[in-house]
This record gives structure tokens, sequence and C-alpha cells, in this order.
């Protein structure tokens, strides 16, 4: 495949799930700003990692993996800011539309994030992978822990939010 | 909270946001993403410029340890420094090693594993430079003039050479102190605020407290 063959492929690719791009940088940098650093520093390691891609599990799956990993390691370095690789303002997504659509979705969506934002960082990967309707093999591959303890995990966090959300419906 | 709802809710939100999202393919090209700098990228070009810096120091030091191999008075403060320098020799090769087992496709758990353990390394590493750095300031000198043809031992005091090695101790002391008391307070460069964290040793127990979290996550026992 050529060069520019496989660039348009991972283009493709990349426009059909690009909603994951912002779900997880959502959940990771409250921060405008940090999400277009870590939505950047993604899709650089998603163009990295491509070639090695070898559709044994869906895209979205490797992406959700490659995606997880970054802004985890972004979080943790304490939101080092990263306008010194590439100058530009907008990178790749318009985060506004996004943003827009985010403040216009229900309370309970609203609510949500905000759970997930106090969640630690792996159980906010098994959160928004558990919303993506993934299965248990699925989100066991992208962790790397059996299902068996993915169930555990989501049962486990089931209960927390049902927890948080009837604690902020009496407030 | 009926969680079937809340999944339809997510569901509607994430159609909403395919729908809405605009991708700029155009940017993305332009962007030239072969090219581009990732943080590891980073990272790594740092360490090989150390590696790069330390390779040298590694040669003229063993030459010097070479040619005063029979008088102590030389011999040691080199010994002192060349041991430091492949002390940060092999920290460099640690961390590109660890750095090179890191791919971002792999299971989340392994590589942020991979990751803390290149995070640990890294703040031992940097704990330890600031730690010794004062104590290398004596020997450094005597190597540094008897290479220009100088013997510091015969033309300073001993007085001297003593105070510079407990000038070197107390700064030492002060580094840590400064780093506990005031390492929060200094933010104005993200660099500064990293680097006392790590003489603090506040990264260190923030990357053991994760290190706690993945060990946890693995944890197969029933819910608590």
């Amino acid at each position: 495949m050529t060069a520019t063959a496989n660039h348009d492929r991972f283009l493709t690719l990349v426009e059909a799930h690009k909603g994951i791009l912002y779900k997880v940088a959502n959940a990771y940098c409250p921060n405008r700003e940090d999400r277009q650093d870590v939505i950047q520093e993604i899709v650089i390691q998603l163009w990295r990692s491509f070639d090695r891609f070898d559709g044994r599990c869906r895209f979205s799956t490797w992406m959700y993996r490659i995606a997880v990993n970054v802004a985890i390691s972004f979080y943790r370095s304490e939101h080092s800011r990263l306008h010194d690789t590439v100058p530009i303002e907008e990178f790749a997504l318009d985060l506004a539309v996004a943003d827009r659509v985010l403040e216009d979705a229900g309370d309970n969506i609203r609510l949500l994030y905000q759970f997930i934002n106090r969640m630690d960082e792996l159980s906010r990967a098994l959160m928004l992978l558990y919303l993506d309707g993934y299965s248990h093999e699925e989100m066991a591959t992208v962790l790397g822990i059996s299902a068996t303890n993915v169930a555990t995990k989501i049962n486990r966090l089931k209960q927390k939010l049902q927890r948080d959300f009837a604690t902020a419906q009496q407030t | 909270m009926n969680f079937e709802d809340l999944q339809n809710q997510w569901a509607a939100l994430d159609q909403k946001l395919e729908a809405g999202l605009r991708l700029n393919a155009a940017l993305l090209r332009e962007a030239k993403l072969d090219k581009t700098k990732s943080a590891l990228q980073r990272l790594s070009f740092f360490i090989w410029l150390e590696l790069a810096c330390t390779l040298p120091v590694l040669f003229l030091v063993g030459s010097f340890l070479a040619r005063h191999f029979s008088q102590p008075a030389f011999f040691i403060p080199g010994l002192v420094l060349h041991l430091a320098a492949i002390g940060v020799l092999g920290s460099c090769i640690h961390q590109l090693v660890l750095l090179n087992r890191i791919d971002y496709a792999g299971p989340v758990l392994v590589i942020q594993k991979r990751l803390e353990a290149l995070r640990l390394h890294r703040i031992r590493a940097t704990k330890w430079t600031f730690l010794t750095a004062p104590l290398l300031w004596t020997p450094l000198f005597v190597v540094t003039f008897k290479a220009l043809g100088v013997n510091a031992w015969a033309v300073f005091p001993m007085g001297w050479m003593v105070g510079n090695l407990l000038f070197g101790v107390l700064v030492m002391v002060a580094g840590i102190w400064v780093s506990k008391r005031f390492g929060n307070r200094i933010s104005g460069s993200p660099f500064m605020k990293q680097v006392m964290d790590d003489i603090a040793g506040r990264s260190l127990n923030r990357a053991a407290a994760f290190v706690a979290t993945l060990a946890e996550f693995e944890d197969e026992s029933p819910a608590r």
C-alpha cells in the first residue's frame, strides 16, 4: 500500500471513530486546552502505531487502547503542555462543537461525566468502554485484565454510580 | 438510575458527537504526522543527549585515572567522578531500554506499569543527581585543576578543601529543605516544580500511589 493510500485509510478510520478522541480526552482532561493537547498526542500515537494494526480486533478497540494509554500518561505527567510540538490552534477536531453538544446533553450525562472525572484513571477507561457497549472480553483486551475481573469491577462501578446519582438527586 | 437508560442517553450523545465533530483531514495532512514530535520521542531525545554528553566525560576521566593510578590524591577524586559518570550512563541506558518497551497499542495495565517504571526511574535519577551534585564539586575541582597542570592540594589550603566538601553537604541539605518547604509555591516554571517535587519525594509518593492503584485494579478478589 502506498504512503498516501495508507494515510487515507488511517484518516477514514479515525474519522469513523472520532468520537472516541473527544470522549477519552473529556474523561481525563476537564480543561479544554488540555483536551486539545491530549487529542493531538493521541492522533500522533495512533498514526505511529497504525502500521502495526493487524485487524485482529476492531479498529475502535485498538483506538481505545491507544487513546486511554496516552490520556492516562498525559494525566499522570501533570498536564505538561505540548504547545511546542505542532503549532496548530485547533488540532484536527473542532472541540467547540463537541463542547456545545455536551452542554446541551441532559442532566444525567453531565452528572455522569462529573462522576467519571472523580474515578481513578483505570476505572474511567472501564466506564467509557462499558457505556460504549463493549463486551467484557473486549474491555479485558483493552485493559489487560481478565473478563471476570472486568465483570466484578463493572458491578462495583455501577453500584457506586447508583449511590452517586441517588445522592445528587437528594441534594 | 437505570443503566440501560443511561447507556441509551450515552449512545444518543455519541451520535450527536459523531455528527457534530469535524475532523479536519486537510489539517492532519498538513501536520505531517510522521514528523511530529510526541512526548516519548522528546524524552528519548533528552536521554540520548545526556548519553552523548556523558560518554566524553567517561573517556576523559578514564584517561585521567590511568595517568594518575599511583597518586591517590588525584586517583580517588577521579574515581568518584568516574563512578558518577558510570551511574549516569547506566541510568540513561536503563531509561532507553524502558522507553523502547513502550508501545501505546499494548494493554493499558501493561503499558501503564512500564510508563510508571520509567517515571520512577527518572524521579530517582533526578533526585540522586541533585543530591550528589554538590558533593562532586570538590573532586571535579581537583581533577580539572590537575588536568590543567595545577595541583589543587598544593595550591589551596587543606582547610579550604575540607570547607568545600562541607559546603557541598550543606547545599545538599539546604536543597532538600527548600524543596520540601517551598516546592509547592514554585509554580512559575513547570520544570522547576517537577524538579522540586522529585527532590522532596512528592513525585515518588504519587508514583507509588499509582503503582498501588494498578495493583489494586489487577486484583481479582470479589467486591469489598
